[in-house]
């Protein structure tokens, strides 16, 4: 009888630590995780930023799982509009939208982060000031 | 008895002939420095005049001097003292009228006051020298041959009353240095005689004007011409010496003018048809009636008006191509130059581009629309825009709305919004 119990005991513990042992250090490999992809004036709500014409901001990648053995990687969807380097430089090319990706690398399960950057040319001033034509540079 | 009568009747005709004399006022002779002056009414000499009476005034100049101008003023006498300008706008007024093919005589109307008639005589003009990327050396007493113009008569400037003498320039004195020195001389549109008494215009450059001779150790290298109110006319030749070609600078509102003149292509295919550009601030607009290369610390851009904000967009290297693969700035377009230094006061050599075409025309005022979408309008002349509310203009890095006063100087742009 106290065999028994023993037995179930054992095998309800095997139940419970069983699926824990399998996923262990590989749990993002099956598990999705997202990514959050952060700098200086991007919206994290809206995963948007907006960006001058030949300006370049540094981006982060950010998850909420710490993981072991897997890298991060990152790609822009027109590197004729905007650039990103694999430490996360973002560099703006000319006008037009673009989207950058932040993703994980060698794992089975790629996580990854959008970021939608809309790249405008450079703006001068305009002030309402009604000066004499003649002053004009 | 017939003696008294015939002594009476002459007495009648001399008071007579008198009463004649005070009708008229007195014809005299004033400043002649260079010459001999005969006041003539009819064929006869004359020392006085009736109003309306058509005086003539022959002047003989010494050799190897012109008439610069033949000034007839009006004046009172009170007290035996002669008394100018009872009315001081006639006393300034230009009275003498050169008649035509006719050298050295001119005639006046005869007014209703005594007049005196000077002339001045054209002499010999200093100019300045100015030292040029520190290889010029500047010089004293250099004077330019000048000789009366053929296509224009002299007048009285109205703004500033001076008897103004349109001239051109045929020759050079340039003082014997102590060693070689080079010369770039300073052409200002308008020089004070040495008396002071009338004001040179040049209008023309004279083939030679700047041949110093084989034998003078000081050569001149370059002509500065300041900005005037027309471009002055260069000769064919005038703007080579000795197989060398000079360098032409100017007034970057005038640099078009001058690189566009035919007799100007030998010194444009040598590149160095030049102005200089000090921008006060780091943004600056620019346009001008031919093509230009690029100056170094400087990038050129066009201008965007979208949802009211100028969007600024370089230029890209295509747009930027210049016939014979030159980097420049094409004709006729407006744009904005920034320094790479981001701030202004530093000077940019504006060249013409050598590969430019010359139409020995007046510059194009019209926009080529060169650059895709671009705003900027070229000011190729000084120009009143109308009405403002549809232009913006640069000044102090930033588009400002412009009201309907004075005139936008040539060679910007202005950014048009509607």
């Amino acid at each position: 009888m106290k065999k028994n119990i023993f037995c179930k005991i054992l095998m309800a513990l095997a139940v419970v630590v069983m699926p824990l042992a399998l996923t262990g250090c590989d749990n993002e490999d099956v598990w999705a995780y997202p990514v959050l992809v952060r700098g200086d004036g991007v919206n994290i709500n809206t995963h948007e930023l907006t960006i001058e014409k030949g300006k370049t901001l540094q981006l982060t990648a950010q998850r909420d799982v710490v993981t072991h053995g897997q890298g991060m990687a990152w790609k822009s969807s027109d590197p004729e509009i905007a650039t990103v380097d694999q430490n996360g430089l973002l560099t703006a090319i000319k006008a037009g939208e673009v989207k950058i990706t932040a993703y994980t690398t060698g794992g089975k399960v790629s996580d990854e982060g959008y970021l939608f950057v809309t790249v405008v040319n450079p703006s001068v001033g305009v002030v309402d000031d009604q000066l004499d034509q003649s002053d004009a540079e | 008895m017939k003696k008294k009568i015939f002594t009476l009747l002459a007495m009648v005709m001399v008071a007579m002939t008198a009463s004649a004399k005070i009708e008229g006022y007195a014809l005299t002779k004033g400043a002649n420095a260079h010459g001999t002056t005969t006041i003539k009414v009819g064929d006869a000499e004359a020392d006085s005049a009736a109003e309306g009476t058509e005086v003539t005034v022959v002047v003989t100049p010494a050799k190897d001097y012109y008439v610069a101008t033949v000034v007839a003023r009006l004046y009172t006498t009170w007290g035996g003292a002669k008394t100018r300008g009872t009315s001081m706008q006639i006393d300034s007024k230009l009275l003498a009228s050169k008649v035509k093919d006719k050298d050295n005589t001119y005639t006046f109307k005869m007014p209703a006051a005594n007049v005196e008639v000077s002339v001045s005589y054209i002499e010999s003009m200093e100019v300045e020298t100015k030292e040029a990327d520190n290889e010029d050396k500047a010089v004293d007493n250099v004077q330019v041959g000048i000789v009366p113009s053929n296509d224009a008569d002299p007048y009285i400037d109205t703004e500033t009353g001076e008897a103004v003498v349109p001239v051109e320039a045929n020759s050079i004195k340039v003082p014997d240095q102590a060693e070689k020195t080079d010369v770039t001389v300073v052409i200002k549109p308008r020089t004070k005689s040495a008396d002071g008494s009338v004001t040179y215009e040049i209008g023309k450059i004279m083939k030679n004007s700047f041949v110093t001779g084989s034998t003078s150790n000081a050569q001149v290298v370059g002509v500065f011409f300041e900005k005037s109110k027309n471009a002055i006319v260069i000769e064919d030749g005038a703007m080579t010496v000795d197989g060398r070609v000079l360098k032409v600078q100017t007034d970057i509102s005038m640099l078009d003018d001058y690189a566009n003149m035919t007799s100007l292509e030998d010194n444009v295919k040598q590149g160095v048809v030049s102005a200089t550009a000090k921008p006060k601030n780091m943004y600056w607009t620019f346009s001008s009636g031919i093509d230009v290369l690029l100056p170094k610390g400087v990038k050129a851009y066009k201008v965007l008006w979208n949802n009211n904000a100028a969007e600024i967009v370089e230029l890209t290297e295509e747009e930027l191509k210049l016939k014979d693969e030159l980097r420049g700035i094409k004709a006729n377009n407006g744009v904005l130059l920034s320094c790479d230094s981001g701030e202004g006061g530093a000077e940019y050599v504006v060249v013409a581009s050598p590969a430019a075409k010359i139409t020995g025309a007046k510059p194009a005022t019209d926009d080529a629309k060169s650059y895709t979408g671009n705003c900027l309008v070229p000011t190729i002349e000084d120009y009143n825009y109308s009405p403002a509310s549809s232009y913006r203009m640069m000044h102090g890095n930033k588009f400002h709305t412009m009201s309907a006063n004075g005139k936008v100087p040539a060679c910007k742009a202005v950014l048009k919004v509607k």
